[in-house]
């Protein structure tokens, strides 16, 4: 096809075309699911590590520690690599969402172990909360999707 | 040739973007980051070596780029559209209405 020959038909015949591919690549992104899920479980993982960090690494024994170490790291290798192995998109702006809210969370978790050393207080009133917002950064900018 | 006739939006057309399956692709990477091969080539129904020649012209004027990785031992191809590609297509469809709209 050239210039001479772009009916105004043959044009929208062609935006038609458009039209649907970008309908096809919309249709992919809400189906990229892994990361989102990823997103959220990490999250999950934060959150419970820090709760662990208050509750149980304070009276458990070192091989308790490291069994508990150990399975967060197994966790965030184990959502890693399924995302990896899985991912078949990676929808608009989703790895920059991703990783602002890794770096929030991850910000959220070192204040929280901070005060852990500068206050006696061990009440699931605050610490549950503090919990939950370790998770939320990246559960939550991990499954937005980008405004169209 | 007139200042009028290279106004028309036919001169605003994108040549590498006329073929519907280099429009097909485009179109389609531009509503994500990243689509690995396989997935393109299931959404815009091609053949391999179809979509591949076409992401090579796409590749070589620019418009897409190409990153080829592993998982595990298996290679996989992930295609992206650039911001030159982006610009390209926005400027494509616009020509197209406009020669819809008889403008």
């Amino acid at each position: 096809m050239t210039d001479a020959d772009l009916t105004p038909d043959a044009a929208r015949d062609l935006l038609t075309v458009a039209d649907a591919a970008r309908e096809r690549g919309d249709d992919i992104s809400r189906r990229a699911l892994l990361g989102p899920a990823m997103s959220a479980f990490i999250g999950l993982l934060l959150g419970a590590f820090l709760l662990a960090s208050i509750y149980l690494f304070p009276t458990a024994t070192p091989l308790q520690g490291l069994l508990i170490s150990g399975g967060y790291a197994v966790g965030i290798l184990a959502s890693v690599t399924a995302y990896n192995v899985g991912r078949r998109a990676t929808p608009t702006g989703w790895l920059q969402r991703y990783q602002k809210g890794l770096a929030l969370s991850c910000g959220v978790f070192a204040v929280a172990l901070a005060l852990s050393f500068l206050v006696e207080e061990r009440s699931a009133a605050l610490w549950v909360p503090l919990a939950v917002a370790t998770a939320l950064p990246i559960a939550i900018l991990g499954s937005t999707r980008a405004r169209r | 040739m007139t200042t009028g006739e290279q106004l028309h939006p036919r001169h605003r057309i994108d040549d590498q973007l006329t073929a519907p399956i280099r429009l097909s692709i485009a179109a389609a990477l531009s509503r994500v980051d990243e689509l690995d091969f396989r997935t393109l080539r299931d959404s815009i129904e091609i053949s391999d070596s179809a979509l591949s020649k076409q992401i090579g012209h796409l590749e070589s004027v620019g418009y897409v780029g190409v990153r080829k990785g592993y998982v595990g031992k298996r290679p996989r191809t992930w295609v992206s559209i650039t911001a030159e590609g982006r610009v390209a297509l926005e400027h494509h469809l616009a020509a197209l209405r406009a020669i819809v709209d008889g403008q």
